[in-house]
């Protein structure tokens, strides 16, 4: 398995006591595979997403990303993980405002010791269309060109793993579908996706379905069925089931699957 | 990746130059000062060993009054007169030239021009003993100097005050308290001896200046220049054995006349240049303090502004080094280039200031590389904490500030 989360609990300090985030997750996702992560605000899948992108070590568990055990493993290895194995789109792009499309783009290469790096974000960006804006600031362009300069920016040290926290959630309706293509060509090409949203329409592109709720997995749904939206929990739980026994095991919090669980995804 | 970093350093200083300018204008003006005030101090150092080695360092100053009582004078104590030079003459006379000396305060007057300026009543050894040379006329002979005639030699500044230019002072008559005087000669430029103008004065003989207008053998000086250097510390006990004789002094009375030798006058006017310099230079050292702190304000300010763009820089695989160089490196590069630029201001209020002070301060080498060296120290010490915070911040928190 390419990721394998088992118990893992987040919590913060909140006065005398402590706020629970996530209170025992354990997931298994294998490399190719195309994930949604759905679940209501304040359900912890952006904690969970976090935790996934080696942004926060600062949790309770134990998390193998391939073979590297990133509970315990030091801040740069980290950082060498974040910059070779996984690339972020982010809801609110995050490009430097005060660099060029292009140095926002060259930007992970130069972390990752690339010495020779001409042309590497120039492809990256035509690649998302984007060959004609390479001196422009991100001031200058519209949220849908943003976000594909973000997305060009996680694909140029050519990371086996895409994380994508709502990538939609800031654009209008033409360029999120354009967004989306490119998320699905990433999937069709190999990488694994791993995308937390909110929006069912969004979620459909996912194989996997993993519903959060109160900082638990409330069911976890596997579909080669792209409209994956209205089905019961019992298909869910069937569809569990290679899995499931395994989970289990490994989680104190074995895997909720309610009855209405779906309903409001 | 340090040429990165210093490329990413340039970049952000460049993005904000107003900002970047404001702040290094506290090293500018730090480092100016430092460099202007050290090149001062040295100039007044230089300047000072300068003068007194001009008076020539085989001479010893022998004046009334208790070398152990400051300069208030004891009632007890006798004046140095002529008859004590006599003595040091006769008993010294192969080893030491002995130059006695009367000061008097007098109006001059030529035509419709007058100053008020010092006379100097003097023998013909006193020329050699002070180092007086002539620029136009002869210095007085040993055979006038028990005359009383009525003449003169005077300085470049009296002749100023009294003469027009282009007109020639030798063989004019001038008038010194009403009694009319004939220059028979003008001496060379001496410059300012610390704060007291040598070309202000007007050299008369000495039997003049005692019979004509003091009334009394009294001297203010007696200056005895030792002919072989190496006997100074000698001839020194010497003359102090002839006086205290000539005072008729018991053993248990301290001396009622001081003896200074210029290497002593040296000393302490370099002891009173040092501490000077060292004032000047802690006042600079204070300004480049602030400056410094400011530097440290402004950086922290722009760690919490970019607190966004560290997260991103993090989140997408930048070590915690990586994001600490960066603001070192900027702060190192914001401080050497305000050092630069200080140092240049510096150069110029020192030339400034050499137009308008009677000494040249001396920028030296040492105080630039020092300078340099301060302005790197400032830019990593009080760069380290902004960019240690900026390194350690947490990715995800860092990503939700706004």
């Amino acid at each position: 398995m390419q990721i394998t989360m088992s118990d893992v609990k987040k919590s913060y300090a909140l006065g005398e006591g402590k706020l629970t985030i996530l209170k025992g997750i354990s997931l298994q996702f294998a490399a190719g595979d195309y994930v949604a992560i759905i679940g209501a605000s304040g359900s912890g899948k952006s904690t969970l997403m976090h935790i996934l992108g080696c942004m926060d070590q600062e949790f309770e568990g134990a998390y193998l990303l391939d073979g590297q055990p990133v509970h315990q493993i030091s801040n740069n290895t980290l950082a060498e993980l974040r910059r070779q194995k996984l690339g972020f789109i982010f809801q609110t792009f995050n490009l430097v405002a005060k660099l060029t499309t292009r140095e926002n783009v060259a930007l992970p290469l130069i972390y990752n010791r690339i010495k020779k790096r001409d042309g590497i974000a120039e492809k990256h960006l035509e690649a998302v269309g984007l060959g004609h804006r390479l001196d422009h600031y991100p001031a200058q362009m519209s949220g849908g060109e943003r976000q594909r300069v973000a997305i060009a920016r996680a694909l140029v040290n050519d990371p086996q793993i895409i994380l994508a926290d709502e990538p939609t959630g800031n654009l209008d309706s033409k360029s999120g579908i354009q967004v989306m293509n490119i998320i699905d060509g990433l999937n069709a090409q190999g990488k694994t996706v791993i995308l937390v949203t909110h929006d069912p329409g969004i979620a459909a592109h996912a194989r996997t379905v993993v519903t959060m709720k109160d900082g638990l997995v409330e069911s976890v749904r596997y579909t080669e069925n792209r409209l994956v939206s209205d089905k019961t929990a019992e298909d869910s739980a069937k569809g569990l089931q290679p899995l499931g026994s395994q989970l289990a095991q490994a989680s104190e919090h074995p895997i909720k699957t309610h009855e209405e669980g779906s309903s409001h995804p | 990746m340090i040429f990165e970093n210093i490329r990413m350093a340039f970049r952000s200083i460049m993005t904000g130059k107003l900002r970047s300018g404001l702040t290094i204008l506290g090293i500018v003006i730090g480092i100016a000062s430092v460099i202007a005030m050290l090149a001062v101090g040295r100039g007044a150092q230089q300047s000072i060993s300068a003068n007194i080695e001009k008076m020539g360092s085989n001479l010893l100053i022998i004046q009334p009054g208790s070398g152990n009582r400051g300069v208030v004078q004891t009632a007890d104590s006798q004046p140095l007169t002529m008859a004590d030079a006599a003595a040091l003459q006769s008993a010294l006379g192969d080893k030491i030239k002995v130059a006695p000396e009367v000061s008097i305060r007098a109006q001059v007057k030529n035509q419709n021009k007058n100053t008020s300026t010092t006379v100097l009543g003097i023998t013909s050894a006193y020329f050699e003993a002070r180092n007086y040379q002539m620029a136009i006329g002869e210095e007085f002979l040993p055979e006038q100097d028990h005359l009383t005639d009525k003449i003169c030699i005077i300085g470049k500044t009296v002749a100023t005050a009294l003469f027009e230019d282009g007109e020639n002072p030798a063989g004019q008559i001038i008038r010194i308290n009403r009694q009319p005087y004939r220059i028979v000669g003008i001496y060379q430029e001496k410059g300012a001896t610390g704060w007291q103008d040598a070309d202000d004065q007007i050299l008369i003989p000495i039997q003049t200046a005692q019979n004509r207008m003091t009334g009394s053998s009294d001297l203010r000086a007696i200056y005895s220049s030792v002919i072989d250097r190496t006997q100074t510390t000698a001839i020194q006990a010497e003359i102090e054995t002839i006086l205290r004789r000539q005072h008729k002094l018991r053993a248990d009375q301290d001396n009622d006349f001081r003896i200074r030798s210029q290497v002593e006058l040296m000393e302490s006017m370099e002891t009173i240049s040092k501490s000077f310099t060292i004032l000047l230079g802690s006042i600079a050292f204070i300004s480049l303090l602030v400056g410094g702190i400011g530097i440290m304000n402004i950086l922290l300010v722009s760690v919490t502004e970019r607190t966004k763009e560290i997260g991103i820089r993090k989140a997408i695989g930048a070590y915690e080094n990586d994001i600490l160089y960066q603001f070192l490196i900027e702060s190192i590069t914001l401080c050497i280039i305000g050092g630069i630029l200080g140092i240049l201001l510096g150069v110029g209020i020192s030339y400034v200031v050499g137009i308008f002070s009677p000494w040249q301060p001396i920028v030296s080498s040492f105080s630039i590389l020092l300078s340099l060296g301060v302005s790197l120290s400032v830019g990593i010490g009080f760069g380290f904490f902004p960019a240690l915070k900026a390194a350690r911040m947490n990715p995800v928190d860092a990503l939700r500030h706004e």
